[in-house]
């Protein structure tokens, strides 16, 4: 078995007074042991209620989500408990998601304080030093509180909070977003130490191209709650085939002067995900839209080499 | 290119707290013409907004002080070094006139940037008829004329802020930012909250409108992407001084300043395939505490002797590509020549 999660058929609905908002609806995805999934996709797309829901931290509408060969939607509370500390997450804003009355020693001490890790207080000390040295955070900040660390330091400890009870996998809520490019890359360096030293496999939730073609092995690219497009990052950047893909990657502000790639300006913003037709969500701003593509919704299609794109006139489009 | 209508020479910022002086901005010096755009780009806390929000004379009070420096505006000095409240209050007044009508900003955050309460269109116009002697009426129809100009219909004038979406808020607040056909356009990081398929779309209503009505825009991002898209030059800032500055072709061709190599090896890039990326250790200087020397020495892998106890100037590597470093001291350059500040002056 060499997938730690397999998703399948994932919905997250959430009821609003106009209706139902589709937050995640219907997605599949494969992890592999010890790699790293990218999800991206522009704000409102759903990729963080994704993210949350493959935890379980909001339980999903329908649809399984497989952690080790077990669906994590049917099992009950007590043996979901015993699971969890295999399943961590590290969060978008690291000031937002420490808290403010705790030093960095409690912080990091304080899931292995939950699962009771350790009985003496000496031992939960070493392991929160040890931690420590694992991300990077010089010992002396042990008794310091967030709001006198920078951003960096600050994701170091939610980096450390994550770790701290061995995790097999780490779901990556726009970990790097908030933070500087030179902190952005100490950043990513750590997570891939981690990954090659510990085995972790990665679910990274980022808006950031670059970012995810820097550290993913394979990506899904969201619109509005579906995947419109999923396969392996070399695969995805050469073979770009949806049409939304070819314009957020023709968006990206390239920080060079030399092959500047044409820009494809799409019209319009996200539609709303609230009660959505049958149709193409990317339709209204799509290039090619035709007739087809307001009446019926596209599948994911395999179009070889584990490239699935969700588009009726794929094919046409990029004259395969 | 046409005459600078915006000039900073040799500004140097101060905030004055309980716990020291941060020197927020060290001896600055660029000049935007008419049409052209300047980018300044540098990490969280490296001076840039100070310098915005002082050309735009909205520094905080108390804490903040010009020490010393001028901000020309079409040759004509608008910044107050005096501590007197006389000649203070009298610059205020003079800047009131001038926000918005000659020198307009855009925001980061579109959404604080507007008034919940207060109608789009509203807020437009207010600009509008305080700069202007124009009638209600035809300030209402030049707002109108303003949405339709950054792309929104003019049917939504009486909507609120909270009914747009960012990059719609964004808009306004350019439509804001524009209403008076300002000669200077200041941007601070204007795309930044917002997705890369409507920055795309913002930044190409920027450019669009620059070239249209000649503004000298300056533009500052930490987004080095952002820069190569729409500046002509480019400003590199760390610990409140330019350490790097050029066209872009200079920047981008030819990045010479150890700072600007590094943050360049540290964006991941969609062209090339690395396998993992470069960094420098440590964090930029404490404005409280700046070192007396280069202020990016104890992070720079680039020392060598040449790098004496003692601020560097800027040098100029090419004809108008200067940089901050010891590196590129010409061989007949001495200690000696004069400080930093008397260099720069004489450039």
């Amino acid at each position: 078995m060499s997938e730690i999660l397999k998703v399948r058929n994932l919905k997250k609905y959430y009821p609003v007074s106009s209706g139902t908002l589709h937050a995640v609806d219907d997605v599949s995805f494969d992890l592999n042991y010890g790699e790293t999934l990218g999800i991206v996709g522009e704000s409102g797309c759903g990729k963080s209620t994704l993210g949350k829901t493959v935890l379980r931290l909001i339980n999903p509408t329908s649809g399984e989500i497989n952690f080790e060969g077990k669906d994590i939607t049917v099992i009950d509370n007590r043996e979901f408990t015993a699971l969890r500390p295999q399943m961590q997450m590290i969060f978008q804003d690291p000031m937002s998601s420490l808290n403010p009355r705790m030093s960095v020693s409690q912080q990091i001490a304080e899931p292995l304080r939950i699962y009771k890790v350790f009985k003496n207080s000496a031992d939960l000390e070493k392991r929160v030093l040890e931690l420590m040295d694992t991300v990077g955070l010089a010992r002396r900040y042990v008794e310091t509180y967030p709001h006198e660390l920078d951003g960096g330091r600050r994701q170091r400890i939610g980096v450390a909070r994550a770790l701290a009870l061995n995790p097999k996998l780490i779901v990556c809520d726009e970990p790097v977003s908030a933070l500087d490019v030179l902190i952005q890359a100490q950043i990513l360096n750590l997570l891939q130490d981690l990954q090659k030293e510990r085995g972790l496999s990665y679910m990274f939730i980022t808006h950031n191209l670059s970012v995810v073609k820097h550290i993913s092995n394979k990506i899904c690219v969201m619109y509005l709650g579906q995947v419109i497009e999923q396969c392996e990052t070399k695969e995805l950047f050469n073979k770009t085939l949806h049409p939304y893909t070819q314009a957020l990657l023709s968006a990206i502000p390239v920080p060079s002067l030399k092959n500047r790639r044409e820009r494809i300006i799409l019209k319009g913003e996200l539609t709303s995900p609230i009660n959505p037709k049958d149709n193409c969500r990317f339709a209204p701003r799509c290039l090619y839209a035709r007739e087809e593509c307001f009446s019926s919704c596209p599948k994911l299609q395999d179009i070889g080499g584990n490239h699935q794109v969700a588009c009726h006139f794929v094919k046409e489009i990029n004259k395969l | 290119m046409s005459d600078k209508v915006l000039e900073v020479k040799n500004l140097i910022v101060h905030y004055e707290t309980d716990d020291g002086v941060a020197e927020a901005v060290n001896d600055i010096s660029f000049s935007i013409g008419a049409g052209e755009t300047v980018g300044l780009v540098g990490e969280t806390g490296a001076g840039k907004t100070t310098i915005a929000l002082t050309i735009m004379g909205l520094l905080p009070r108390p804490a903040g002080h010009v020490i010393s420096g001028e901000i020309l505006l079409d040759g004509k000095n608008i910044v107050e070094t005096s501590r007197s409240r006389f000649r203070q209050r009298q610059n205020d007044r003079m800047m009131r006139k001038l926000r918005g009508n000659d020198i307009s900003m855009i925001f980061q955050d579109p959404m604080s940037a507007l008034n919940p309460v207060l109608p789009v269109g509203e807020q437009i116009a207010e600009v509008i008829s305080l700069h202007n002697k124009v009638s209600k009426a035809e300030a209402v129809k030049r707002a109108m004329e303003m949405m339709e100009l950054v792309g929104i219909s003019a049917e939504r004038y009486k909507n609120y802020p909270h009914e747009f979406s960012g990059g719609m808020k964004q808009r306004i607040v350019i439509a804001i930012a524009l209403a008076c056909n300002p000669r200077v356009l200041i941007a601070d990081e204007p795309t930044t909250a917002l997705d890369v398929t409507i920055q795309a779309q913002v930044l190409q209503l920027m450019n669009g409108l620059k070239q249209k009505f000649n503004t000298a825009l300056l533009m500052i991002t930490h987004d080095l992407g952002v820069v190569a898209d729409i500046c002509d030059k480019c400003g590199v800032v760390y610990a409140g001084q330019m350490v790097e500055y050029g066209t872009i072709e200079h920047i981008f061709n030819n990045p010479s300043h150890p700072y600007t190599k590094a943050l360049f090896n540290a964006l991941p890039s969609l062209d090339k395939d690395v396998e993992r990326l470069e960094s420098i250790p440590g964090l930029m200087s404490d404005p409280m505490a700046l070192p007396p020397d280069c202020s990016f020495r104890e992070r720079c892998n680039a020392k060598c002797d040449k790098c004496i106890p003692k601020d560097p100037p800027l040098f100029e590597l090419e004809p108008g590509h200067f940089v901050r470093c010891y590196h590129f001291a010409p061989s007949d350059w001495e200690v000696t020549s004069g400080t930093a500040g008397e260099k720069e002056a004489s450039k």
